[in-house]
């Protein structure tokens, strides 16, 4: 019962989703500004990732038993892969906000070069993040498929945003960098999610010597399901389209069901992730 | 490995006098000192005793500062082999979340709903006392004393309880209905003195000499026989005795000291016994000059006059008298172990000596369960093990020959000689008039049904008696039952169908003494740690406002309270021995206690037995009983014979209820004690044991809720798939909380639902833990 | 390396299961029913009706490499030099049970209502004043002892390898079983 209290770890869900949105929507325009130099209806995207990355850490907070005291994280930055990753996270939401403001004041000089720090740093927050989850303690997750989950599934929320709101034709680059990394992204999530499978059947926990294999249960298969179609195949099926057809639309119906399927199985996979928990001992 | 105590890392530890907080004063030490010293955070440390009615008594510690218990802890007086620590277990432990559960009865109820309902309603001590003098004037009046009945409970373990306040008020108004037994060794205390003349027992310090340990159902490491029990054999184990543990389940007592394990199907124990005995018979291993020397009945040579030849054990085991004769092979088909485990198991009990045969109380709150406790003896005495120091046998707890010059409340003398078997008091409800001797009823006939019932610090009324279905329905019946007075420190199943509820205090609330089953010479003080809360009053005190009420109130207390009738009660003590210590003596040192010893049961008799024979009619152990024989009883022989029990695993009846359940006492209770506690729940939550084999035939997996039923009622449980019971064979832990749907199936899962009212044979006792069930997924 | 590490020494063979060191330990460090800095856990074996099973009392094993000291963000763990034993300041805590799920034995204990972890301190108020701890005085069966790592691991039948625990190369525990001979692997 108290496993099943524990478990309920829906603020890490959003967060960690919030924070890989923010980091692939910088990732994927700063892609689309080195490769086109153009910056058609960019801005509102721009303005997009340090608020998304500010709510994710915030609701973070809600997973603490003394939310108010979520700043003492800090406290163990020598050791603590969770205080890196509170620490990257700040720095990443801070060059958010700086890239934002370029667009907010129409500084065009240092935008690309902000739009690079932001990537740098919201990469590292992302891969600090997934560090965390890769301990011996964890059987299920003490694998790289947590890391590549992560980049993954940053990617894939990216691009379907990005591919989503301003993607033109597939011959205009700025539809082509979104809708790469689209593909890119649910490839990855589709690997780890094979990865993810097979780890979930690890069958000790911890060097426990008598097998207690962590097995998916009931609805866990449920979640597994709509997260490999949802954030998996059906971005990549959609994405390659958008690469291959022309001309596409702005905000086409079929770039907003990938958008949809992706947000929505990423939304599962996490959450199924946080339930492979191992049983406390 | 050593024996003995663990080293300690800290030397200083038992002379830590200065330690805040921590009473160090050794129980036996002559030096004074104050009965409570102040830390510097000003917490106060005094002893109080824990009182649960298990085989223990312990010594605890309360840590009150500003009149609240903010601690406990058990004793601290110097550990050593010769005088272990009396530590309290779980149970003592978790005192605090007793005494301050929120659920804990704050005033006086009575009755607004039908009976049994659970509607109440606050009255004043004035309101409820009147209604109480009232009713018991009109039972009085119109029924006469052989109407008002004492219920049999043991929620109290005091020196001055409300039972026998109870007992001493009505004795002085005219008499009530008496009992005799009770429903935890009727069996055993019943049967056992017709075969050895008086039921004794070797103390545990004893089993240390043992080479062979035989506990036949016997569970100290669950029930706590006695507060160091297990030490004992844990001792015993680690100076090189075999352990051998006969029970269905692979108790805690087995998983930790048996070296094998015997599963046997309940019921079935006398069917074992008697194969060993084919075996040591057959293959010459009995000890023929002691079965000559101490015993009749045995073989036809050693009979009593006037039986017919053909009637001896012996015969009987050999098959001589019933062409069947008793071997491994007969034994194995009926008790589910195989023929050659029987055999050296026999072989053993013949070989190592000597050996120690401990029978718990399991066994014989069975169908025939007096026949199991014969039989051990008969095999004790056939190893000539018994009155041998390391040899003998035990009905439960030890050393039940020893005792301190300790009494309680005197409740003069009941002017109605009648007496029930205290199982049959449903019966004595419905048709006391019309019981005989058959029911076991002596010095009868009834003159009333039961009409009203004190049921004081008692779960019996209801929760602990068998077949709850069919109690609650003559309870229910105000015609029957007219009045039922009940005081509980909460509103348990049983309280729930008083009239008057009333809230009792703690052992923690008042001045106290505590006494183990055992005979071990000690007694543990308790002192009044914190003022009652709420209006929570001692039984005795509201008793004597009734006696007062009564006309009889100066009778009733000769001027004292209950702290001055416990100060008489020591002050005796102290007369008829000069060491034992004054009140105050106590209340500073937390009691008084002799070093224990190792006594062996029986030991006079075996040295000289000229001059000290068995007190039994032919001076000698009878194996064949004429008194029992001469009851023209089939069901009751002159030998212990194996009768295949009603409901056990040879009935019929399993083609419809195919497993048999038991009911165990487990460590989170005593009886129903602690039912409501979390912390118990925590450590040892209430499920059903159940075999892999007989889980996989029924779609159940481990933690499942499960539904087990009978003819007599059903239960709701969560199911604990384990290897450690046998196949065929469920556990239910007895003392949950009776807690019925609106279906009447009892969703705590209280075995009581499904058990029989069939009493035994000739002890009349409970056989509670013979009944056939079916499960499903609920 | 701490200069004396401070172990406990868990007699298995002797564990009845009660759970008394589970309830005295409980009642001594707050009382919050759901937290058991102590617990006690049964494993099982064989097959019927050579069936075994065994106790094991444990609490914070005070490892010679704490991941929680390790991974706690708020510093909230501490190894202390003196005795090796690993304390946990609630003050510190934040509650994000990132411990709970580094620890391989469960030691950090959560409660929803104080939004803290706690885990066992090895009772260090009790053993600054030379008195041992709660579990210790409390065992019915006197079969949980503490004492220098040295000393105990020099002890007959003292063993880290024990069948259902996890292994102690994750973090090194500062505990020694006895255990019967089918849970024993060395």
């Amino acid at each position: 019962m108290a496993d099943a209290a524990n478990r309920r770890e829906w603020p890490l869900v959003v967060f960690t989703l919030a924070l890989q949105m923010s980091c692939g929507l910088v990732t994927v325009l700063t892609l689309i500004e080195a490769e086109s130099g153009r910056v058609p209806a960019m801005r509102p995207l721009g303005l997009a990732a340090f608020p998304i990355a500010v709510l994710g850490m915030l609701v973070s907070a809600l997973h603490l038993g003394r939310p108010l005291s979520a700043w003492k994280s800090l406290r163990n930055l020598g050791r603590s892969r969770l205080s890196m990753e509170v620490l990257l996270t700040g720095m990443f939401a801070l060059t958010c906000a700086a890239y934002g403001w370029t667009w907010v004041a129409g500084l065009s000089d240092v935008r690309f070069p902000l739009s690079i720090i932001a990537t740098v740093t919201g990469l590292a927050a992302v891969v600090s993040s997934a560090s965390i989850y890769m301990v011996p303690t964890q059987p299920s997750w003490n694998s790289w498929w947590v890391l590549v989950s992560f980049v993954g599934t940053s990617l894939a929320l990216g691009g379907a945003t990005c591919a989503a709101l301003i993607s033109r034709t597939a011959s205009d680059p700025s539809g082509r960098a979104p809708a790469g990394l689209t593909v890119a992204g649910s490839c990855l999530v589709l690997a780890s999610a094979v990865w993810m499978a097979k780890n979930a059947f690890v069958p000790t926990r911890a060097g426990v010597r008598q097998p207690t294999v962590q097995r998916f249960r009931g609805t866990q298969w449920l979640s597994f399901a709509l997260y490999v179609v949802l954030a998996g195949a059906l971005p990549v099926v959609e994405a390659l389209q958008l690469l291959t057809e022309e001309p596409v639309g702005v905000a086409t119906p079929a770039a907003f069901i990938t958008l949809a399927g992706v947000l929505v199985g990423a939304l599962f996979g996490r959450t199924l992730m946080y339930s492979l928990a191992a049983d406390s001992f | 490995m050593p024996i003995g105590l663990p080293r300690k890392l800290f030397l200083k530890l038992s002379q830590a006098a200065s330690s805040p907080g921590e009473p160090n004063e050794a129980l036996d030490q002559a030096a004074p000192q104050p009965e409570s010293h102040s830390d510097e955070n000003g917490t106060r440390a005094v002893w109080v005793v824990c009182n649960n009615n298990c085989g223990g008594r312990c010594r605890l510690t309360a840590h009150v500062k500003n009149g609240v218990v903010v601690r406990i802890s058990t004793d601290d007086s110097p550990d050593n082999v010769e005088r272990p620590q009396l530590r309290a277990c779980l149970k003592g432990r978790a005192m605090r979340n007793r005494l301050y559960h929120p659920d804990r009865l704050k005033y006086p109820m009575k009755r607004v709903g039908a009976r049994g309902e659970g509607k109440f309603q606050r009255v004043s001590w004035d309101e409820a006392i009147d209604l109480i003098a009232t009713n018991l004037r009109r039972a009085l009046d119109t029924h006469g004393p052989e109407s008002v009945y004492i219920q049999y409970g043991t929620g109290d373990c005091g020196a001055v309880r409300g039972r026998e306040s109870a007992q001493r008020l009505m004795n002085l108004l005219g008499g009530y209905l008496g009992y005799y037994n009770n429903y935890s060794a009727a069996c055993l205390e019943y049967t056992a003195p017709f075969i050895t003349g008086v039921r004794d027992t070797n103390t545990y310090q004893t089993l240390v000499h043992s080479k062979l340990i035989i506990l036949n159902g016997f569970n100290p490491a669950e029930t706590v026989f006695e507060t160091n029990s297990n030490y004992y054999l844990a001792r015993a184990k680690e100076a090189g005795a075999k352990v051998v543990v006969i029970d269905p389940r692979l108790s805690e007592t087995a998983a930790t000291f048996a070296d094998q394990w015997i599963p046997l199907r309940p019921t079935t124990d006398t069917a074992l016994l008697l194969a060993m005995a084919h075996v040591m018979i057959s293959e010459g291993l009995h000890d023929q000059a002691f079965l000559d020397k101490y015993c009749v009945g045995f073989d036809e040579e050693h009979m009593p006059d006037g039986v017919p030849y053909g009637n001896s054990f012996k015969s009987y085991v050999l098959g001589s008298s019933d062409g069947i004769p008793k071997t491994p092979e007969w034994a194995s088909p009926i008790t589910g172990v195989e023929a050659d485990t029987i055999r050296r198991l026999a072989r053993d009990y013949a070989s190592m000596k000597p050996a120690q045969l401990l029978q718990g109380l399991g066994p014989q709150r069975h169908a025939y369960g007096e026949q199991s406790v014969r039989a051990g003896i008969v095999l004790a005495c056939m190893t000539g093990n018994l009155g041998r120091l390391g040899g003998g046998w035990g009905g439960g707890e030890g050393g039940t020959g020893l005792s301190l010059p300790v009494g309680s409340l005197p409740t003069g003398t009941n002017p109605v000689k009648a007496k029930i078997p205290v199982f049959l008091w449903t019966d004595a409800v419905v048709r006391g008039t019309e019981m005989t001797a058959e029911d076991g009823v002596k010095d009868g006939p009834l003159k009333s049904n039961i009409k009203f019932i004190f049921n004081l610090a008692s779960n019996t009324l209801v929760n602990q008696h068998a077949d709850i279905n069919r109690t609650v329905q003559i309870l229910e019946d105000e015609r029957l039952v007219e009045f039922i007075v009940g005081s509980d420190h909460f509103l348990t199943p049983s309280a729930k169908f008083a009239d008057i509820v009333l809230p009792s205090d703690h052992s923690l609330e008042r001045s106290d003494v505590g006494f183990p089953w055992s005979g071990e010479k000690y007694i543990v003080f308790g002192n009044k740690a914190v003022e009652p809360a709420f209006e929570r009053k001692h039984d005795y005190w509201w008793l004597s406002e009734v006696a007062e009420r009564l006309g009889v109130g100066e009778q009733f207390t000769e001027g004292k309270t209950e702290e001055g009738w416990l100060r008489q009660i020591i002050a005796e003590a102290r007369a008829a021995d000069p060491n034992f210590p004054t009140f105050e003596e106590l209340s500073i040192k937390g009691g008084y206690r002799e070093t224990p010893q190792e006594y062996v049961a029986f030991e006079k008799e075996i040295r000289d037995p000229e001059k000290h024979p068995f007190r039994t009619p032919s001076g000698k152990v009878e194996i064949f009983c004429k008194t029992l024989h001469d009851m023209n009883n089939p069901a009751v022989t002159g030998i212990p014979k194996y009768m295949p029990a009603w409901e056990g695993p040879q009935d019929a009846l399993r083609s419809k209820y195919p497993l048999q359940c038991i009911g165990p006492h487990i460590k989170r209770r005593t009886h129903s004690t602690y039912d409501e506690n979390a912390w118990m729940e925590q450590a040892e939550p209430q499920s059903m044991w159940i075999s892999p084999e007989d889980a996989r035939a029924r779609k159940i997996a481990d933690g499942d809720r499960v539904k087990v039923w009978n003819d007599r009622g059903a239960l709701v449980i969560r199911a604990r798939v384990t290897k450690r019971i046998r196949p065929g064979v469920i556990s239910i832990p007895q003392g949950a909380w009776y807690t019925p749907d609106k279906n009447g199936v009892c969703q705590r899962g209280c075995i009581n639902v499904l058990t029989s009212q069939k009493p035994t044979p000739l002890a009349h006792g409970n056989a509670q833990h013979t009944i056939l069930v079916e499960v499903r997924k609920a | 390396m701490a200069r004396e590490q401070i172990a406990f020494f868990i007699d298995a063979t002797r564990c009845i299961n009660c759970k008394t060191c589970e309830v005295a330990c409980k009642d001594f460090n707050g009382a919050v029913t759901g937290r058991r800095m102590r617990k006690v856990r049964t494993f099982e074996g064989g097959e019927f009706p050579n069936v075994f099973a065994y106790s094991i009392s444990m609490s914070c094993n005070h490892c010679e490499f704490p991941l929680c000291v390790t991974h706690c963000p708020a510093g909230a763990y501490a190894k202390r030099e003196s005795d090796g034993i690993v304390v946990h300041d609630p003050e510190r805590c934040i509650g994000c049970r990132y411990c709970t799920w580094v620890c391989p034995y469960g030691a950090p204990q959560y409660d929803a209502a104080e939004g803290r972890v706690r885990k066992c301190n090895l009772c260090v108020e009790k053993i600054d004043k030379e008195i041992d701890p709660a579990c210790v005085t409390s065992c019915p069966m006197r079969a949980i002892e503490i004492g220098t790592l040295a000393e105990i691991d020099a002890r007959p039948g003292a063993t880290v390898n024990v069948r259902d625990l996890p292994s102690a190369e994750i973090t090194k525990p500062s505990c020694r079983y006895r255990v019967r001979k089918e849970a024993n692997h060395g």
